[in-house]
């Protein structure tokens, strides 16, 4: 059965001849205009809200972002509540996980501003030096407190004292939210070769396993994170023969050097390793949460079995991972650091202390800040797990006194492995005009970056525009300088054979057949590939079956970059696509330098 | 629908859409449509707080209940925000920042000064560890200023919100085997322990736990690890005042640098604070000389992390932190703000607050408050730790004027330098 509606009720008692008869148009009008005025009334303060919040989910898609350096000037509106927290890599992403967590709970500041935690990962040495001058973020979380000391004393150093000889701080609130001791992974058959567990094993035994069985892959990351520093401060102790503290004094001993090298030489190349990942070594320096990871990504989770690594805490002692937030007292110069900003760090570290974000860094592997929850009992991964013993470490290493900390880091980065660098420069037409003068300025310095004959240098140019079109050059100190030079006269010019030329890079450096040194392709371009004849799938194959690992990292220049382009090149070569305007040369040489074992 | 209705209803819709677009586009664009309706809203003040971090967690939980009664001052309501930063660090910062520039930029408007950051905004209270310190502020800003940087008239006189006294905390089983292999806990008993040249194999303890390691705060960085060395002054000395003469003779400063460093040179001394005492266990230090309720705060999580609970004992001249709360007087500070942070100091010394304190193992400023007045207090807790509830008051104790404490620092920072 038909149910007729009003209007059909009304079309059937009113024909539209009559009405409009009935209904003038101009009131008619008038009506429509009335009802639309109120009906537009109504909506639009609906639409205020919807519009608002259309955008802000818009705006929000993501969540929480880790972005890799933050933007490159600071600024934020005085009533900010928006606190960018820059994070050492070992941490960022189990931080990331409870910044998202902090932002979706939607807090509010009394002025009704909403408070956000974002991320900007970067190495604890680069938040050393972002935080003495302007930096994007608020707030840091490197991996130790060791760092929060070393940001004060250079802070000191480059502030105008405060009365009397009390230093002016850096880092204000500060605190810890998760631990974890550095330890030595070792896979547990070559632990039980060294007497594990029944004996203690120490620094030593590992060290000299290194240096007389070149089979037994030793492995370690940066000395800029904090598993890499207790390592070289390890290296100096035992090289030192000192069994307390560490001086500078001890350190400088004629035979500590010797030993240091030897002992950096046994580490496996950290390019190589980070390429391959960890089935490659035997033993890795890193933080005691590492060994849970190690062990999960062997075997997707976290069962005991032959091939696991398990935790030596060593005898001579080692260092904590103790992962502190802190507050930086951002003065002068920049904007300073808002009411809201300090709210939301307050709710921020309050909400990493809280049980539930407790026991989600006890998850991940952490030992939680909270002393009064359990390890013992489940969830805990350390109930029962024969890979790690929470009831040690039972010595410590001596946190070295500031100085002596950039005394280790400037010694680990000569004692470190080699870099290969090859450039690919390009010089196409494309290039030409600001493009390519940005792009002089980026080689003049990356040269002046370049360690000596340390690193080898390698150069591929792209376009007619330079003598070396599709050919590696290797350049030393001198070369450099005449390359240079070169540089000053080039004029853009060609075609661009982007992938070409990386491919060729790629396999000259194969050709180098050095395994030891950390490899690594910069590609200096636009990305406007026009003259390839060979594809990215090539490219990713060559990557694929090459005996030595190369890393790619892309500088993209131009608003018209072919950015797609220059990501996906970085992404084959596990490396990281920067923008010219963006890029931090210093910190991207480190990174490269330095390259880091699972972000550790 | 005829034509008009089409007309006006398409009208309608593309006004609408028009609408919602614009005000996506400006969200997603960061267009200060938020600051406009932020200027809007009411005037609300914010009162900071600048406390020592042994207050924090008591200030901060009586600042929420303070700020959930919607306090006003002068029919404007405000908030009280807790900010924790060491006394030490406080003075370096406001003394490094020109205090008198900070003050002239009252003028220049409250958006300046808020876009140069809270620091040198100054708060409208400050509660350091120590009178002490006070005193350094007065040494220091006084000079500069030529007047006293705190209000001291009428009801803004300084007072004391809590106390706590230095004491000795050690893994219980580390400090029995010292007690009794050496005696009452004293620094000359740590000395011979510090000198031990195989470390707890000879001092009647385990030989796995290594050498002895004593744990004080930085003196450079906290006030408490000042005052531990300056009690340690008090002890070599055998009374509660000392003078920059007795720190800076060479006697004494050779008799505590023995404890401080070992035989081979190196500092057997681990600076932590208390709470890197907890986390990082016996390994990091068999005992240390902190501020009474910082060990007490952590004493259950001790017991809990490192299965060996604390051993509490107090120094025979007790040190006293008195935690006074000053309020900044000068243009620094409007009247405004002078009294919303008084109203806030009369909340913390009414009674529910005092014995509050006594949660987060204070000891209530006010007399007449016992120490387990409250339900939860951590002096009911922590009883069988060796807690004493009576001590020699403030009066019978060290109190090390500023000049002492500044001529310890520097000793103090010429030796870590070395």
């Amino acid at each position: 059965m038909r149910v007729p509606t009003a209007a059909a009720g009304a079309s059937q008692s009113e024909s539209p001849e009559s009405e409009r008869q009935n209904r003038p148009p101009i009131l008619m009008v008038l009506a429509i205009l009335i009802g639309a005025f109120l009906l537009f009334s109504s909506c639009a303060a609906a639409t205020l809200g919807l519009g608002s919040w259309i955008g802000r989910v818009v705006a929000e898609t993501g969540g929480t972002e880790v972005s890799e350096a933050g933007p490159a000037l600071a600024a934020w509106p005085a009533d900010s509540a928006e606190l960018t927290v820059a994070v050492s890599p070992s941490m960022v992403e189990t931080l990331q996980g409870r910044a998202e967590a902090f932002s979706s709970l939607e807090l509010s500041t009394p002025d009704g501003q909403r408070m956000r935690v974002g991320l900007a990962a970067m190495s604890s040495q680069e938040i050393v030096e972002r935080s003495l001058g302007q930096p994007a973020f608020q707030a840091v979380a490197p991996d130790s407190s060791l760092w929060l000391r070393q940001i004060d004393r250079l802070w000191a150093d480059q502030s105008p004292g405060g009365p009397n000889i009390l230093p002016q701080r850096r880092v204000g609130a500060t605190t810890r939210f998760a631990l974890s001791p550095v330890v030595i992974a070792v896979r547990e058959e070559e632990a039980r070769g060294l007497g594990w567990p029944a004996r203690v094993i120490g620094w030593r035994e590992v060290f000299t396993l290194a240096l007389s069985e070149p089979e037994f892959e030793l492995s370690r990351p940066g000395a800029e994170n904090i598993s890499g520093l207790t390592a070289t401060l390890a290296t100096f102790s035992i090289g030192a023969g000192a069994s307390r503290g560490l001086s500078e004094e001890v350190a400088g001993d004629n035979k500590v050097p010797t030993y240091v090298r030897e002992v950096e030489k046994a580490f496996l190349g950290r390019g190589a390793a980070a390429v391959t990942g960890p089935a490659v070594y035997d033993a890795l320096v890193s933080q005691e949460q590492a060994v849970f990871a190690l062990n999960m990504s062997a075997q997707g989770d976290l069962a005991a079995s032959e091939s696991q690594f398990v935790a030596l805490y060593p005898r001579e002692g080692t260092l904590w991972a103790d992962h502190p937030i802190a507050l930086l007292n951002l003065d002068g110069g920049g904007p300073g650091l808002t009411r809201n900003q300090r709210r939301t760090f307050q709710a921020f570290t309050r909400f990493l202390l809280s049980g539930d974000s407790q026991i989600e860094l006890m998850r991940a592997g952490y030992r939680p800040a909270d002393l009064t929850i359990d390890l013992n009992v489940p969830p805990s991964p350390f109930a029962d797990s024969s890979a790690v013993d929470f009831s040690e470490p039972k010595a410590l290493l001596r946190y070295p006194a500031a100085p002596f900390i950039q005394v280790l880091l400037d010694v680990w980065r000569v004692a470190g492995p080699p870099t290969n660098f090859v450039l690919v420069v390009d010089m196409s037409e494309s290039m030409e005009g600001e493009k390519l003068a940005q792009s002089k300025a980026t080689l003049r310095e990356l040269f002046e970056l370049m360690r000596g004959d340390h690193d080898r240098l390698g150069v591929i140019g792209i376009g007619s525009g330079t003598t070396n079109s599709g050919r590696v050059r290797w350049l030393d100190s001198e070369g450099r300088n005449r390359f240079l030079l070169e540089v000053e006269t080039m004029e853009a010019g060609g075609y661009t054979g982007l992938v070409d030329a990386v491919l060729e890079a790629h396999a000259a450096l194969q050709q180098s057949g050095d395994a030891v040194a950390v490899n690594v392709i910069v590609v200096l371009s636009d990305g406007r590939d026009n003259n390839s004849e060979s594809k990215l799938r090539n490219l990713h194959r060559a990557m694929g079956e090459g005996s030595i690992p190369v890393l790619i990292h892309t500088i993209g220049y131009g608003g018209d970059a072919n950015e797609r382009m220059l990501r996906e090149l970085a992404r084959i070569g596990v490396g990281r696509f920067h923008r010219a305007d963006d890029v931090d040369l210093e910190g991207l040489y480190r990174l490269i330098a330095t390259h880091d074992i699972a972000g550790n | 629908m005829n034509r008009a209705r089409l007309l006006s209803a398409g009208f309608l819709t593309a006004l609408t859409l028009l609408l919602a677009g614009g005000l996506v586009w400006r969200n997603l664009n960061g267009q200060p449509a938020d600051e406009g309706q932020a200027a809007a809203r009411p005037p609300e003040a914010t009162i900071l707080v600048v406390a020592a971090p042994a207050l924090e967690p008591w200030l901060r939980a009586a600042a929420e209940e303070f700020n959930a009664t919607r306090p006003k001052q002068d029919a404007v309501r405000f908030e009280v925000q807790i900010v924790a930063m060491v006394g030490l660090a406080a003075l370096g910062g406001w003394g490094g920042s020109d205090l008198g520039g900070a003050h002239g930029n009252q003028s220049n408007g409250q958006s300046d000064r808020s876009r140069r950051g809270d620091l040198l905004m100054l708060p409208a209270a400050w509660v350091p560890e120590s009178s002490a310190l006070v005193e350094m502020a007065h040494d220091v800003f006084g000079r500069q200023q030529n007047r006293s940087p705190f209000r001291a008239d009428g009801p803004f006189v300084t007072r004391s919100v809590a106390m706590s006294p230095l004491a000795w905390g050690f893994y219980r089983s580390r400090g029995i085997a010292l007690q009794e292999n050496l005696g009452e806990i004293s620094w000359d008993a740590l000395r011979t322990a510090a000198a031990a040249p195989t470390g707890w194999k000879e001092l009647g303890g385990d030989a796995a736990w290594g050498y002895f390691d004593l744990a004080v705060p930085d003196a450079r960085y906290s006030a408490a690890g000042l005052a531990a060395i300056a009690a340690a002054a008090g002890e070599y000395y055998g009374r509660a005042r000392v003078s920059v003469d007795d720190v800076t003779n060479p006697h004494f400063q050779s008799w505590l640098a023995s404890i401080l460093v070992d035989a081979n040179g190196a500092v057997s001394l681990n600076s932590l604070t208390a709470e890197e005492f907890a986390l990082f266990g016996p390994a990091a230090g068999d005992g240390g000389l902190f501020i009474e309720s910082e060990l007490l705060r952590r004493a259950e999580g001790i017991k809990n992390r490192w299965k060996d609970p604390l051993l509490i004992r107090y120094p025979g001249i007790p040190t006293w932190f008195d935690f006074p709360f000053v309020i900044w007087a000068g243009p620094e500070t409007s009247e405004f703000q002078q009294r919303a942070a008084l109203a806030f100091r009369s909340f913390l010394l009414s009674e529910p607050q005092q014995r509050a304190a006594t949660v987060f193992g204070l000891r209530p400023a006010s007399a007449g408050i016992p120490l387990t007045a409250a339900e939860e207090s951590l002096f009911l807790r922590t009883q069988n730790l060796g807690v004493r509830y009576e001590l020699p008051r403030a009066e019978a104790s060290a109190s090390p004027r500023p000049d002492v404490l500044l001529a310890l620092l520097l000793w103090y920072d010429n030796l870590a330098a070395q």
